[in-house]
């Protein structure tokens, strides 16, 4: 992007992908990372990105972007929203909730989506972890 | 952004822009028209010569508080790229008690949002399309 004065140099695209909300696949869009769909505990909704070992990223570094898309196999065109755990250094999971409110808000949907992974490159403030 | 050895370079900004509830838009735009198709869908045309291939562009939204809109209330987006000009946004209320007649997902708001398209700019993965 261009070199503005202000914070452009702050900010490094760690990775990108799209992913298929019903196999986990990404097979499009993909800057080089590994991405999967884990039923895990909940059966739906949850998605792992795993990042190439160089390209791990302390939680406390990084800034994670997601944007649910309509999709075939997934939820479609239908409200949804995300949460994100970046605790782990090597891979990032991203889970989907149905946005139904006669759900509740704990009911997981899966869903396509893109994913967007940056991460600062500047020293942190004094009480911040390096 | 930042100069690591990341992907930094692979990420290109195709438009942004911020669209107000009744789908115009006279604020940030980099050239792009938007409209409001029905309640709570926004379609956004990009230039010609700035098409986007579904496989190759990343969208991400972000809902605003708005006056003519809802405003600050809970709401989520979901966005459909597979028209190369035409990317439409749907925006969902979150809010309970809105409509308790199924399908309730499908229940759109109004709302002013931002929305930001890249594209990536090298080649896919193997047995990715082009």
């Amino acid at each position: 992007m261009p070199a503005l004065s202000f914070s452009a140099p702050n900010l490094a695209i760690v990775a990108y992908a799209e992913v298929d909300g019903e196999t986990g696949a990404s097979t499009r869009l993909n800057s080089g990372i590994t991405t999967s769909r884990t039923p895990g505990p909940f059966g739906l909704g949850q998605y792992i990105i795993l990042l190439p070992t160089n390209l791990g990223q302390f939680q406390a570094r990084d800034v994670i972007v997601v944007q649910a898309k309509n999709d075939a196999g997934g939820g479609g065109i239908v409200s949804k929203n995300c949460a994100i755990d970046d605790s782990p250094s090597d891979f990032k999971v991203i889970e989907f909730f149905n946005g139904a409110p006669e759900l509740g808000g704990s009911t997981r949907i899966d869903s396509t989506f893109f994913v967007l992974i940056l991460r600062t490159t500047i020293s942190p403030p004094g009480v911040s972890p390096a | 952004m930042g100069q690591l050895h990341f992907s930094h370079v692979d990420l290109a900004t195709v438009a942004y822009v911020e669209v107000d509830s009744g789908g115009s838009s006279t604020r940030s735009n980099s050239g792009v028209v938007t409209t409001r198709f029905a309640q709570g869908t926004y379609k956004v045309i990009l230039p010609t010569n700035l098409a986007q291939l579904e496989p190759r562009d990343l969208i991400l939204i972000q809902g605003k508080n708005d006056v003519g809109g809802a405003g600050v209330v809970p709401k989520d987006f979901t966005v459909d790229d597979s028209d190369p000009v035409i990317k439409t946004i749907y925006c969902f209320s979150g809010e309970v008690g809105v409509d308790t007649t199924p399908p309730v997902v499908t229940t759109g708001l109004d709302s002013s949002f931002y929305l930001l398209i890249l594209r990536t700019t090298i080649s896919p993965p193997a047995g990715a399309p082009a």
